[in-house]
């Protein structure tokens, strides 16, 4: 199904499959917009290689500056940088590995076997994936704080530890990517429930499992509003919010907080370029499936 | 990984009751269900306790005025009625519809421009892709506080104006301006990955279509409206439908944009960046008014539930076969994967 | 609170029993909970560097206690400790409240410890004497330790002044300007005559704001009614509309990316606020050094924040965090503070001190002391209501709106009295 498979203009579609002048014209547009679509990256790196005064500068200076390593020194100096990133590392982490693990179990037990209301319990899966999560931000809050959770990595691990999205998106690869034959086959040897999840759906999992993975940690990392109000304790706060503190703080030294910017950007930068042609596969497909 | 295995799979191997034998062919009769029961049990047991609780409670929350330090005070529906006399409430609303429309729209359409581009698009198709979803990967907070030295008065974007000879913008003090800078960081946000979505839906479409079309003398434009745009139609109504919900919880990027120390500065200049979920938060974590942050989730998810029935109503039409819901368009993608 | 336990107990318990996980959170609510230091909130500029790097080692004079500064931005710093009070975890030890904001906790007053039991009233007669009365709640409780002062000054550009033939040193300037109305006149020059054609003021709300902190009363009476549609504030709006009209004004917001380059390229010549905003300044505008001047504010000196510091109800260690106020706050550390950090003390003693009147390059070699120091006296002493940012905020949300957006004044006036009215209504202030 990836585009790469495709001779050109074989869809029939008018656009770009006429003239090699259209097709030039084509390829431009696309190149514009993967200037405009990366340009606030470079942009960040300017900023955050460049002093404060630079950024007021008229006319600007659109290439980066000599000071980039000691901006990011300066910004260790200011904030427990790796302490954020240790915390936003662990609930990105541990947050995947739990929505993996219970999601697919869940999509496992949805795809492939008959239980009482099962078609109930499916149907609430979809209307809870419906209801936007701010409706109960005050609750959710005071539940935290009940339960003694709030300022803690719990917090924001354990209530999305298994979502609507990610066990109804592997249901789905589940039931057309797992043969019953091999189910068959497993039972035949006696494998019960659980075995045949972990050494026969699990495995068969894989690439699916590498798309939720990195759609969750994604989320996970960059998740805002919710460790803004629940991680209470200032010495313990995911990147993210150490950078908007950073950023109302230091408002005066702006080549600081771009540094800052620039140094919570990168580590999930690289996880996706990593996993990028997989994901990016998925996503379409999965998109497909909503 | 084991450990978290051993908890689920303890209990069943636990289970003493004899099983009892069925109408049932399989051997284990009702037993046989357990094990699939606990392996969806985590779901439902996070659900009742982090959502479905903190939603009846926050009924209840309504109803009361709170600060989350001193007693509880009834007041029935009190906190309702303030709410919707509440000029900035409602300015939230008007502000947070405002900029989905401003975003979604022109994003939507760039998002099947360049969707249809990718489609003839053979090189670098894998290149093409990682970079226009970059944007979507990267953290709100950080790149609004980039944006946010963009569309200073003496910031880039101005400077770009004042090259060309315009005047610089209020980007971040005007109403407009306002609007714009939030929506440019919304489209620039979710444009690659709307076009990447569009452009599944493009390759779905079977080739044995366009034949047809092509038999039938059908033109390109005759082809886009009968053919590609009818088959697109699921993959626009989920885009429509996650914009939207997305759209109305605008939150981070006018959080950070105008976060400063000053007096009412939430929301920047005149409040027009102010919007329902930045309102509730402000209510809520800032002045800590709980009672009045829960009525104000529940007027949201009112609006929110409204808009979505609207939308799949305008995109999904009266067209039988595609029966509204996700649990419709599941039906016919599981078709779709059969052929 | 009943209800509360009831709800705490059975979800904790159904939380409990479902998922084995719960009860391992702060056991008494303290930030500090299970180490071996005060856990102390304090805003960047709130307190001096050296002193809390000091402390942390370990106080000097009480064998064993260390105490740890977390930074809290300055405008989150009352809602943040609200919300870990109302999670009853996570509680800071010791914090700072920033002045006017102290009376938003006297609901609340239970939260914190009453200093008086602690011994305060062995240092009384250290502090000043309005500064001490303030840290009274109604009921008598003394919730509050005096920190800083916030005596006001007018900071102008010596240069801009004297190229716009007007007075320039200091006494002159205070002479010339004695009111408000002198000062727009003021403006009028500068933007004429100035080659940069400089505004007056980065925006009209620190004059709006300063312009009522010489009031004794503001938006909200003792006996909780509203006082915010009456004469006195409607003068400090009347004036702050008319800097905006007469064109005087830069309408920046301050701390933005644009308030900092406008400083550092002066193209504003003066700025209306307190002497904590003496190391900001610095900070923004270091190339300004020496080109600026302090002299007494139009209409006379007011105090502009300044702060206190309290310990809550959860402070692991009551004698230990008040023998470390006592310390930190002690006229010697105060001087210190003011030093390093342009913390204006709240201990007299401190006012005699050579050190306090070291000549300032930044400011040309003025003291800043001659104008801090006679305006912490002649600062009137001013009542602030609990409700008094409830009351306060859409005046100044309505002013930014005519100062950005071109609202008509009048209708946001009466709109910011109708939406203060409203929202009064509801904590029961008529």
């Amino acid at each position: 199904m990836a585009a790469d498979e495709r001779p050109t203009g074989s869809a029939g579609l008018a656009i770009g499959s006429g003239s090699r002048l259209s097709r030039t014209c084509v390829r431009a547009v696309l190149l514009l917009g993967v200037l405009v679509s990366l340009f606030p990256f470079y942009w960040l790196v300017v900023l955050a290689s460049g002093t404060t005064q630079d950024i007021y500068r008229y006319p600007p200076k659109l290439v980066p500056g000599p000071h980039l390593l000691d901006n990011m020194g300066r910004v260790l100096d200011t904030v427990d940088f790796f302490g954020s990133l240790f915390n936003t590392v662990v609930v990105a982490v541990l947050g995947t590995v739990l929505v993996l693990f219970f999601d697919s179990l869940a999509a496992f037990a949805f795809a492939k076997y008959e239980f009482p209301a099962k078609k109930f319990l499916f149907g609430m899966l979809l209307v809870t994936y419906m209801i936007p999560a701010q409706l109960s931000l005050v609750p959710q809050f005071v539940t935290m704080a009940e339960f003694g959770w709030a300022g803690s990595l719990k917090a924001l691990i354990i209530p999305g530890a298994a979502n609507a999205f990610g066990i109804f998106w592997m249901r789905q690869y589940a039931q057309n990517s797992l043969p019953d034959e091999l189910l068959d086959a497993g039972r035949i040897d006696g494998a019960g429930f659980f075995r045949l999840y972990w050494t026969v759906a699990l495995p068969l999992f894989r690439p699916a499992l590498a798309f939720l993975g990195i759609f969750t940690f994604i989320g996970l990392w960059n998740d805002y509003i919710w460790p803004l109000v629940v991680m209470i304790d200032p010495d313990r706060v995911t990147l993210q919010v150490a950078l908007a503190n950073l950023n109302i703080l230091y408002n005066t030294d702006y080549s600081l907080v771009m540094a800052g910017a620039l140094m919570s950007v990168i580590p999930l930068i690289v996880v996706f370029l990593v996993g990028a042609r997989h994901f990016l596969r998925d996503l379409a497909a999965g998109a497909m499936k909503m | 990984m084991a450990t978290v295995l051993d908890p689920a799979g303890a209990p069943a191997a636990n289970e003493k009751q004899p099983a009892g034998r069925t109408r049932s062919t399989t051997p284990g009769g009702r037993r046989r269900h357990f094990p699939p029961l606990l392996a969806i049990s985590p779901f439902y047991v996070l659900f009742a306790v982090f959502g479905a609780f903190p939603i009846v409670f926050s009924v209840y929350l309504s109803f009361q005025d709170w600060d989350g330090i001193g007693d509880m005070r009834y007041v029935g529906l009190k906190q309702y009625g303030w709410l919707l006399q509440d000029s900035v409430f409602w300015h939230a609303v008007l502000n947070t519809f405002e900029i989905w429309f401003l975003s979604t729209v022109p994003m939507l359409f760039l998002a099947l421009v360049l969707a249809f581009l990718l489609h003839s698009q053979v090189r670098f198709a894998g290149a093409y892709r990682v970079a226009y979803f970059i944007p979507n990967v990267t953290s709100m907070v950080a790149m609004t506080v980039v944006f946010g030295s963009v569309f200073a008065q003496a910031g880039l974007a101005n400077s770009a104006l004042r090259v060309i000879g315009l005047d610089g913008v209020g980007w971040l003090s005007s109403e407009w301006g306002i609007k714009s800078s939030v929506s440019i960081m919304i489209i620039w946000r979710w444009v690659g990955y709307n076009a990447l979505i569009f452009l599944a839906g493009l390759q779905a479409i079977p080739t044995e279509h366009f034949e047809a079309a092509r038999v039938d003398g059908a033109n390109s434009r005759q082809t886009l409206f009968r053919v590609v745009l009818p088959q697109l139609r699921p993959v626009v109504l989920f885009a429509a439908v996650t914009s939207t919900i997305n759209g109305l919880q605008i939150f981070t990027e006018s959080q950070v944009l105008f976060q400063s120390t000053d007096v009412g500065t939430t929301g920047g200049p005149g409040q027009e960046g102010m919007t329902i979920v930045l309102y509730l938060w402000q209510k809520a974590f800032k002045e800590h008014q709980f009672g009045y942050g829960a009525a104000m989730g529940w007027v949201l998810f009112a609006i929110i539930a409204v808009f979505t029935i609207v939308n799949w109503r305008l995109v999904a039409g009266s067209d039988d076969d595609r029966r509204p819901g996700i649990a419709g368009l599941l039906r016919r993608r599981g078709a779709r994967d059969g052929r | 609170m009943s209800r509360r336990r009831f709800l705490g107990a059975s979800l904790g318990g159904a939380g409990a029993g479902l998922l084995g996980l719960t009860g391992c959170g702060s056991a008494e609510g303290s930030a500090s909970a299970g180490t071996d230091h005060l856990g102390l909130w304090y805003w960047k500029g709130s307190l001096s560097d050296k002193l809390l790097a000091t402390a942390r080692r370990g106080v000097p004079g009480v064998p064993g206690l260390k105490v740890r500064g977390s930074q809290i931005p300055d405008g989150d710093i009352d809602s943040k400790v609200r919300t870990s009070l109302a999670a009853r975890a996570y509680v800071p030890d010791v914090t700072v409240v920033n002045n006017d904001n102290l009376a938003t906790f006297f609901p609340d007053e239970n939260e914190f410890l009453d200093l008086r039991e602690l011994g305060a009233e062995s240092v009384r007669n250290q502090y000043l004497e309005w500064k001490w009365k303030a840290c009274f709640t109604p009921t008598g409780r003394m919730i509050g330790f005096p920190l800083d002062a916030g005596p006001t000054a007018l900071y102008y550009r010596r240069d801009l002044f004297r190229e716009a033939g007007l007075a320039h040193e200091p006494a002159d300037v205070a002479e010339e300007i004695p009111t408000w109305e002198k000062f727009i006149a003021a403006g009028r020059t500068l933007r004429a005559k100035v080659s940069g054609k400089p505004y007056l003021v980065s925006n009209i709300g620190n004059v709006f704001q300063q312009v009522l902190l010489q009031s004794p009363r503001q938006f909200v009476d003792a006996d909780n009614r509203f006082i915010g549609d009456q004469g006195h504030v409607r003068r400090a709006w009347d004036l702050s509309v008319d800097i905006l009209r007469q064109g005087l004004s830069a309408r920046i917001t301050d701390g933005t990316p644009d308030f900092n380059a406008a400083m550092s390229g002066g193209r504003i010549a003066t700025m209306t606020t307190a002497v904590w905003a003496i190391n900001g300044l610095k900070d923004t505008a270091p190339k300004t050094a020496g080109s600026w001047r302090l002299t007494t504010m139009p209409d006379g000196p007011a105090n502009y924040g300044g702060s206190y510091m309290t310990l809550t109800r959860y402070c692991r260690d009551p004698e230990a965090g008040f023998a470390f106020l006592k310390w930190l706050l002690s006229p010697a550390n105060q001087l210190a503070s003011y030093q390093e950090m342009a913390l204006f003390p709240t201990t007299p003693a401190a006012y005699t001190d050579p050190a306090m009147h070291e000549p300032d390059p930044f400011f040309g070699g003025q003291q800043p002391i001659d104008v801090f120091g006679p305006a912490a006296q002649k600062a009137p002493v001013v009542y602030f209501s609990p409700y008094e940012e409830s009351a306060n905020t859409p005046f100044f949300q309505e002013l930014t709106n005519v100062e950005m957006l071109g609202k008509n004044p009048g209708r946001a006036w009466r709109d910011a009295v109708h939406t203060a009215e409203t929202t009064l209504s509801r904590v029961g202030v008529s």
